[in-house]
């Protein structure tokens, strides 16, 4: 295909495939709610577009709003055409007074905010955005017929997506059409998807996956995206199985936890007549994959046709539009034996024995016109196979910049291997290629912490525990987490409690405020909480918090602690 | 099922998905508190409606935060004539 921006590909499908379905959008009961074909998508968006060129100019950037649903692929598409920024933002809860919408505000300085009717009511909402722009959107069918407006170029951007960086430092990954139409053409030559690929999405449409491979892949290439609601596959995780069924669906792309959500929420009688034999990419990212999970998904789901060969684990990032590594269609999934005690000192030999083997996940391939390299991350040397290193990306999807951050970007996007030339992605990721080229993941560089797909940053955490009590020191914490029995990461919290206040302070009481605060401001659980006497946290000369050196600590039981409340 | 019934119900689902003991579970303190999540919210509700054959809103542990609130609150819509649990 040769078109410069996804406007293009918008106004190809809606002349050519104009009364083929576009967007389907289920109930959480797997109900049609709504759907959409190509032109009724192209005429309402340019409805949109024509209300927003009235309000705005090109570059501005627009934040959208939305529960996932029809009104967030109108507003999307109309931001395109009306060559506005979109930037896709998660619905900031009632509760939470903290979260990252503030920072990504701050750092793209949104003219206009794109909501539905419903969430404009919200008081907290109209109170969080206030000074900008409202511009709602429903489902009134669009006026057919083409708007004059040039259309975006390649290097246009056309969204910035915030799934990296913390709160205290927000990164928007810049995202043009350009890399959107490599990417997506990168995919399609590895996957051989094509019009037939239906397929099923219950990702918020805020997060790069959720967004990238359902709709923009569909809208790439002429399919059919069916659309579940995020808390309806949590609740109902057996839906999307359903749906698959149903819509002969080929395609779909979902984190590790999905899989133990389906396996874990089986109920025989939801699965009647249900079949996956259409089922063939099986798309697993977004967060470490586990081996015992992928074998459970497979033998629970094989007596409804899943075949195990179409399980595929990958690897992507927003810096490189979306996806980086796939599996190779058909091959399954690959694991590799390694000896655990050796990863642990960032070394590949094989097992010692049953006790100390680790089966790792194999990520597939760098997909097609894109390299990878494992690098020394201090001294920058390319490593040879076999070789843990840091991950780095080059190829035409790799992002130029984050919005307003050029720090960050020289550090990450345009760095250099020693002696070689080139701009490369630093992905902050540890793994290693073996000698065929295929990538294993062992770890992050960064303290980034992830939890069930979502980015969590320690720093943010750690400063929502000492804003939670004045019995907390600021700078006194490291937040990080540890694998369980089962192998998911638990969020462990350690604190330090002020001299003043250590004998006064009731520690249960404490621990319920800071589990608290964990819980609404960063929807994750925090299994240990641990207080320790003031200055007792390991930092650096500087004063920086060394949280590795605490984990150690904790792990060895050697932590000076006031309590040792952890719950396990 | 009764008040009590319901109750002890969730202190021990909750006692599973904390995977903390059951004495440690405060029937009088918010889910909030607890440090359940989203997620571990909609577990609780699955199993709730699993085991009484009704149907839930996410909304209802927001308008009835701790267990004492939720348990006395589901124990009258079980037994409430005229509104009976929706058949799944």
């Amino acid at each position: 295909m040769d078109f410069a921006s996804l406007v293009a590909i918008l106004e190809h499908r809606a002349t050519t495939q104009g009364d083929e379905r576009a967007v389907v959008f289920l109930s959480d009961r797997g109900n049609e709610e709504g759907a959409l074909t190509f032109r009724e998508l192209h005429d309402a968006a340019n409805a949109v577009a024509k209300r927003l060129i009235a309000i705005a100019k090109p570059g501005d950037r627009a934040l959208l709003v939305f529960p996932s649903g029809l009104e967030s692929v109108i507003a999307f598409f109309g931001c395109l055409i009306a060559r506005v920024i979109a930037v896709p933002m998660m619905v900031p809860r009632r509760q939470s007074a903290r979260d990252s919408s503030a920072s990504i505000m701050a750092n793209c300085k949104p003219l206009l905010v794109l909501t539905t009717p419903a969430l404009a009511e919200r008081g907290d909402l109209a109170e969080r955005f206030a000074g900008l722009q409202w511009l709602t959107v429903d489902l009134t069918p669009g006026t057919p017929g083409a708007i004059d407006l040039p259309r975006p170029q390649e290097d246009d951007i056309a969204f910035l997506q915030y799934t990296s960086g913390s709160t205290s430092d927000p990164k928007g990954v810049v995202v043009t059409h350009a890399m959107l139409l490599a990417n997506m053409g990168q995919a399609q030559r590895a996957l051989g998807t094509g019009k037939h690929s239906t397929c099923v999405n219950w990702l918020p449409l805020y997060h790069d996956m959720g967004l990238i491979l359902g709709i923009v892949g569909s809208m790439y290439l002429g399919a059919l995206c069916v659309l579940l609601a995020p808390s309806g596959f949590i609740q109902r995780p057996l839906t999307w199985l359903r749906a698959i069924s149903q819509y002969k669906a080929e395609i779909t792309a979902a984190p590790n936890f999905a899989y133990d959500l389906c396996v874990a929420r089986m109920r025989a009688d939801q699965m009647e007549g249900v079949d996956l034999s259409s089922w063939k990419i099986i798309l697993v990212g977004a967060e470490p994959i586990r081996a015992a999970t992928l074998d459970k998904f497979i033998e629970t789901f094989a007596p409804y046709r899943l075949a195990a060969s179409q399980v595929n684990p990958g690897f992507g990032m927003a810096e490189a539009t979306l996806i980086v590594s796939m599996s190779p269609v058909g091959g399954g999934v690959d694991t590799r034996k390694l000896s655990r005690s050796a990863m642990q000192a960032k070394l590949i030999h094989d097992p010692k024995g049953a006790d100390d083997t680790h089966r790792l996940v194999g990520c597939g391939y760098a997909i097609p016109d894109s390299q990878l390299a494992i690098v020394d991350p201090q001294t920058l040397e390319r490593l040879p196979p076999d070789t843990i290193g840091e991950l780095w990306i080059h190829g035409p999807h790799v992002a130029g910049a984050y919005w307003e951050n050029p720090e960050a970007s020289d550090r990450s996007l345009h760095a250099h291997i020693k002696g070689e030339s080139g701009e490369w992605l630093r992905s902050g990721d540890l793994g290693f290629l073996d000698a065929r080229g295929q990538l294993f993941i062992t770890g992050r560089i960064k303290d980034l912490i992830i939890i069930r797909g979502s980015n969590h940053y320690p720093q943010d955490i750690e400063l929502s525990v000492q804003r939670a009590h004045p019995a907390l020191t600021l700078n006194g914490g490291a937040v990080f987490a540890v694998p369980d029995e089962r192998g998911e990461e638990q969020l462990v919290v350690v604190q330090e409690v002020e001299r003043t206040a250590r004998n006064r302070i009731d520690p249960e009481e404490i621990t319920g405020i800071i589990r608290e605060a964990v819980a609404e401001q960063h929807e994750a659980f925090a299994r240990h909480i641990v207080l320790i006497r003031p200055q007792s946290l390991p930092k650096t000369t500087s004063g920086k918090v060394q949280r590795s050196l605490t984990k150690r600590l904790w792990l060895e039981g050697k932590l000076d602690y006031l309590t040792a409340e952890t719950l396990a | 099922m009764t008040k009590q019934e319901i109750s002890d119900f969730c202190v021990n689902q909750l006692a599973e998905i904390l995977r903390i003991p059951k004495e440690q579970v405060d029937v009088n303190a918010k889910f909030a508190r607890l440090g359940l999540d989203s997620a571990m919210t909609v577990y609780l509700l699955m199993e709730l409606e699993d085991r009484l054959n009704l149907e839930l809103s996410p909304e209802t542990f927001y308008d009835y935060p701790t267990v004492d609130a939720l348990s006395a609150y589901i124990a009258e819509k079980v037994a409430s004539p005229g509104q009976p649990a929706a058949a799944r």
